[in-house]
């Protein structure tokens, strides 16, 4: 194994390791278990750090890749490798992990190593499914992610947390084995014998009818996962259940997957019943942006507006997915990254209140701004960084997505419009909430010693939200790197999707009328002049 | 005539282990001996991990036909060996604990286990139906017995003379199926099912033959509409010979029917057959996983789910039936994997039972918070449910997806989807453990006696756990011995 691959490896395990190391150690105090579990998390992100570090944006083919004989007689191999969509999403998950376990200090008094252990059995779970370049260990790092989530809403959440478990367990799993049989079907080479890599599966061309069974086996797992409507009832159980850090790597990292899976997998591999399906992808994008958006308006439970803001936020991602436009998709990259820093930085808001009254219901606060000035400066950027405010991280995905859609075609255009709209709402309802909870009479008699944010709290939302001023400051530190890997990406699906080469300048409805000399793709990757800058 | 004595070494140093048991527990005991609750199990413990690496140590050697013709001696017969000899060896090391409470510490009780692991490693090893009834019965009646063990208690004594009665209601349907296909074939080997001789106005005995025998074995594994008698026997029998029942019955069976199937070619692939088999693999999914559901007693709902694992394997042999090649090996490899995660959580069950006066922990409320009360165990049983549950990285994950892949292979789409939505109904119920394990506070009855630690159950959950997480961590080399065991059965038929 080259070294960036054994780097890429260590980032994967590492957590996976810690778990070891601290199940061995003796559990009778918190505090060293608590800080060693910290002290590991940062060792992987100074890895991934490393991995990043070592990364040559300017190519778009998988960096640090390693393939290691694992079931040889089944076709099963060790295939790992990151390019430049996964590689800001390992960032993220590394990133995340000791941030949330720091805002975590104080909350999980209860039997604390065991959610030290499936924190990090989670993050190796995350880690493992956005490197893994083979179907087997794809699966096998999807579903190792279930368990220690399944763990953290049931043991460590509110009063319906076993409801909440097994609903999100049962429906994630529905359906993942419903994509294992489209694995298995993939990995079974006509000719006898078993493939599971990543190659084969996009290599190989399916009949039209095969093709769109298998596509949209592949399409339900993800769409759960994301979710899109009408498979989303889980997340806002899940998310009111789960504890303050259960929700942050939920809506951080764990949604994510979802979407990267179609990136990924589901397109790559089926790209024509892909294109036959964007449509669908598309309306459900839209009316899961507008839906997620008026539901988040109405909730009187903070953490469930803030669950529904990110259906609505997700349905951003899939809607630039399917416009198949270069905006559009790096506008998809780009909100996963965004959506990961700023929905965890207002869980973990949320979670500060929620520690002190026990309550997260809208009405019982009020005017607390008086008592918690520096909490209500954070909350007020979250909220403004949520809702796509320019220079924070919400505003160039969301621009980028409403972009690449408006000029993917005529029918595009009216998806753009309403989904406009949702930016609109993405702003009324997290203002909503902001001047519920924040400002007007102090009149609950309860909220007079609300204690501000300590350093600890301030130190954790604070370095999110500096990186989401960041990122939405420069959005090329995500998007340079990822670029020719998203270029090949658009090229690749476009061409075998349509049978037309993608054109920057068009979209996918209109390049439909134009006939093109076809472009080599097997060769590099050619240079596309850029349009809609985002520098 | 010395190598065919080589080549039964493992089931014969059972049998005259189990002989020496008998007669050393009549003879040694007494107050100058030591007790034999301290030699007994470890003995017996030590002589099937013996046959265990004893059959290991045999694979990939070449194939003999033994005994004239009556046993076969190749990599299928040595690895169902392993398996069988595997799955008494846990159950042996779960039974001492449970036995002391129960009282019924005795030589009978690990001589007929020794007994009945021999004889089904006759029924993997028959090339004939004769062989193949001697050894199911040889079977057959020790599990009778160990059933009924606890005889002072009602629901022991029910299960085993219900078990005994439908036992020898199926023999009965086996025994005249086999006739029918003598009248068809002429002969009681498995090979003349593949070219059977066309007596006069004898066509007809042949399906009707196979069919009665596909319905002795479906008794046998438990295969709805031939389940019923299953999760009463289950409840009744002492746990570990639950778990034993469970496992290496259902094996021995699937493995026999393998051969079986493999020798009889192309006769049992007739249309109308192949629609019999699938809907029998498909309502036993259904109706195992469906009643699984609804249990309220841990115990009874994994006696229906071993029925819906009995679904899943048919899934394979329909595969088989239709030739397709690795689903020999796919069917071994769940049975493999099955053994250990289900032995595994009865064992669980053993170390939590306290039968004597009070009742069993039943309900699933009863163990509520164990899971932070025996950190160890509660590790094991997430191992077991997991893996029962088909997920991965253990070897219930694995062999799900070996067996469904045959199944696609075969072009039995539809199958391998109901064995999908029968897998998310399991899902939920085996979860269900785990949610009282770990996220339930308040015991319901009440909480459970203490356990008393015993290294022996220890061992054997280690063991257990083991094998399951190796089973899908390093699939290689058991795929290869199943891939080799499968790789003979086509090749006996070459021949």
């Amino acid at each position: 194994m080259s070294g960036p691959a054994a780097l890429l490896t260590a980032v994967v395990f590492l957590p996976l390791l810690g778990a070891v190391v601290l199940a061995l150690l003796p559990a009778r105090s918190p505090t060293p278990l608590k800080a060693a579990a910290i002290g590991i998390t940062l060792a992987d992100f100074a890895a991934a750090i490393a991995l990043w570090w070592g990364f040559d944006p300017a190519t778009s083919s998988m960096q640090a890749t390693a393939v290691l004989s694992w079931v040889p007689e089944l076709g099963i191999a060790y295939r790992i490798g990151v390019d430049g969509i996964s590689l800001p999403l390992v960032l993220l998950t590394s990133f995340l992990m000791p941030l949330t376990l720091i805002g975590a200090w104080k909350t999980t008094s209860e039997r604390p190593k065991a959610f030290l252990l499936s924190m990090l059995l989670l993050e190796t779970g995350m880690l493992g499914a956005f490197v893994a370049l083979d179907l087997f260990l794809f699966y096998v790092f999807w579903e190792a992610m279930l368990i220690p989530m399944y763990f953290l809403i049931g043991v460590w959440g509110g009063q319906r947390r076993v409801y909440a478990a097994l609903k999100f367990f049962v429906f994630t799993m529905a359906g993942s084995l419903v994509m294992l049989v489209a694995i298995i079907y993939v990995a079974n080479l006509p000719g006898g014998g078993w493939d599971f890599s990543l190659s084969q599966a996009t290599r190989r061309v399916f009949d039209p009818a095969e093709e769109g069974w298998l596509f949209w086996a592949f399409a339900l797992a993800f769409a759960i996962k994301v979710p899109m409507f009408p498979v989303h009832t889980w997340l806002p159980d899940a998310h009111v259940e789960a504890p303050t850090p259960g929700s942050v790597i939920l809506a951080g990292v764990l949604l994510k997957l979802g979407v990267y899976g179609f990136v990924r997998f589901a397109f790559p591999m089926f790209p024509t019943a892909a294109v036959d399906a964007l449509p669908i992808l598309g309306a459900l994008g839209v009316v899961g942006i507008i839906y997620g958006a008026l539901v988040a308006w109405v909730q009187p439970d903070m953490k469930k507006l803030v669950a529904y803001s990110s259906i609505s936020h997700l349905g951003f991602c899939m809607l630039g997915l399917a416009a198949l436009t270069h905006e559009g998709v790096s506008g998809a990259l780009f909100i996963m990254i965004a959506h990961g820093v700023s929905t965890p930085a207002l869980f973990l808001l949320v979670g500060v209140l929620y520690e002190q009254r026990h309550t997260r219901k809208l009405a019982d606060y009020g005017g607390i701004a008086s008592r918690m000035p520096i909490f209500a400066f954070l909350l007020v950027t979250a909220a403004l960084a949520s809702a796509g405010l320019p220079a924070l991280s919400g505003f160039p995905g969301e621009f980028l997505v409403l972009l690449g859609t408006f000029t993917a075609g005529s029918d595009q255009q009216l998806w753009a419009v309403i989904a406009a709209a949702g930016v609109i709402l993405a702003a009324v309802y997290l203002l909503w909430m902001v001047q519920k909870v924040l400002f007007g009479p102090l009149q609950n008699p309860a909220n007079e010693n609300l204690r501000d944010v300590d350093a600890r709290e301030l130190g954790v939302v604070g370095t999110l939200l500096a990186f989401s001023l960041v990122i939405g400051l420069y959005p090329g530190l995500i998007l340079d790197p990822a670029r020719p890997a998203l270029d090949r990406w658009i090229q690749v699906v476009h061409q075998q999707g349509t049978g037309q080469p993608y054109r920057p300048d068009r979209g996918i409805y209109r390049s439909a009328v134009n006939t093109l000399p076809s472009q080599r793709l097997d060769g590099p990757a050619p240079v596309v002049p850029h349009q809609g800058d985002h520098e | 005539m010395l190598l065919d004595l080589l080549a039964l070494g493992p089931s014969l140093l059972l049998a005259v282990a189990a002989v020496a048991v008998l007669l050393a527990d009549a003879v040694a005991s007494g107050p100058d001996f030591p007790p034999r609750t301290t030699w007994l199990a470890p003995m017996c413990a030590l002589v099937l991990a013996l046959s265990v690496g004893a059959s290991l140590g045999r694979l990939g050697a070449d194939p003999r036909a033994l005994l004239a013709g009556a046993l076969i001696d190749d990599d299928f017969s040595r690895a169902g060996a392993v398996l069988l000899s595997a799955a008494g060896f846990v159950a042996v090391l779960l039974s001492p604990i449970y036995a002391r409470h129960a009282r019924i510490e005795s030589g009978e009780y690990y001589a007929l286990l020794l007994i009945s692991v021999v004889g089904l490693h006759v029924m993997v090893m028959a090339a004939d139906f004769m062989t193949f009834f001697l050894g199911l019965e040889t079977m057959s009646i020790a599990v009778y017995a160990l059933t009924g063990m606890r005889a002072n208690d009602a629901r022991a004594s029910e299960a085993a003379l219900k078990y005994f009665i439908v036992g020898s209601f199926s023999t009965g349907f086996l025994l005249f199926g086999i006739a029918l296909l003598y009248g068809a074939t002429g002969a009681v080997s498995y090979a003349a099912l593949s070219a059977p001789t066309p007596a006069a106005g004898a066509a007809d005995l042949l399906p009707l033959g196979l069919a009665l025998v596909f319905v002795g074995f479906a008794f046998k594994v438990a295969a709805v509409p031939f389940h019923m008698w299953a999760p009463d026997v289950y409840e009744g029998a002492p746990t570990p010979i639950t778990g034993f029942m469970a496992v290496a019955v259902k094996a021995g069976a699937f493995m026999a029917l393998l051969r079986l199937v493999h020798a009889g070619g192309a006769s049992l692939a007739s249309p109308a057959g192949l629609s019999l088999l699938s809907g029998l693999a498909a309502v036993t999914i259904v109706v195992g996983n469906a009643l699984a559901l609804v249990q309220t007693s841990v115990k009874r709902m994994l006696a229906y789910s071993s029925i819906s694992h009995a679904g899943y394997l048919l899934i394979g042999i329909v595969a088989a039936v239709k030739g397709e090649p690795t689903a020999a090996g796919g069917v071994f490899y769940y049975l493999s994997a099955y053994t250990f995660t289900t032995l595994g959580a009865f064992g669980v069950l053993t170390y939590l039972e306290r039968a004597e006066g009070g009742a069993a922990p039943e309900r699933f409320g009863a163990f509520a918070g164990l899971g932070f009360k025996y950190p160890r165990l509660g590790l094991a049983m997430i191992v077991f449910m997991v893996a029962l549950a088909g997920m991965p990285p253990t070897g219930g994950f694995f062999g799900k997806l070996y067996v469904f892949s045959a199944a696609l292979r075969a072009g039995d789409v539809g199958l391998a989807l109901v064995g999908v939505a029968g897998s998310i109904v399991g899902v939920y119920y085996y979860l269900k453990v785990v949610v009282a394990f770990y996220m339930r506070e308040q015991p319901d009855p009440g909480p459970l006696p203490e356990a008393n630690p015993s290294r022996m159950l220890g061992l054997g959950l280690a063991a257990a756990v083991l094998a399951t997480l190796l089973l899908g961590l390093v699939p290689s080399p058991w795929v290869r011995v199943g891939q080799s065991a499968g790789g003979a059965l086509s090749a006996a038929v070459g021949e």
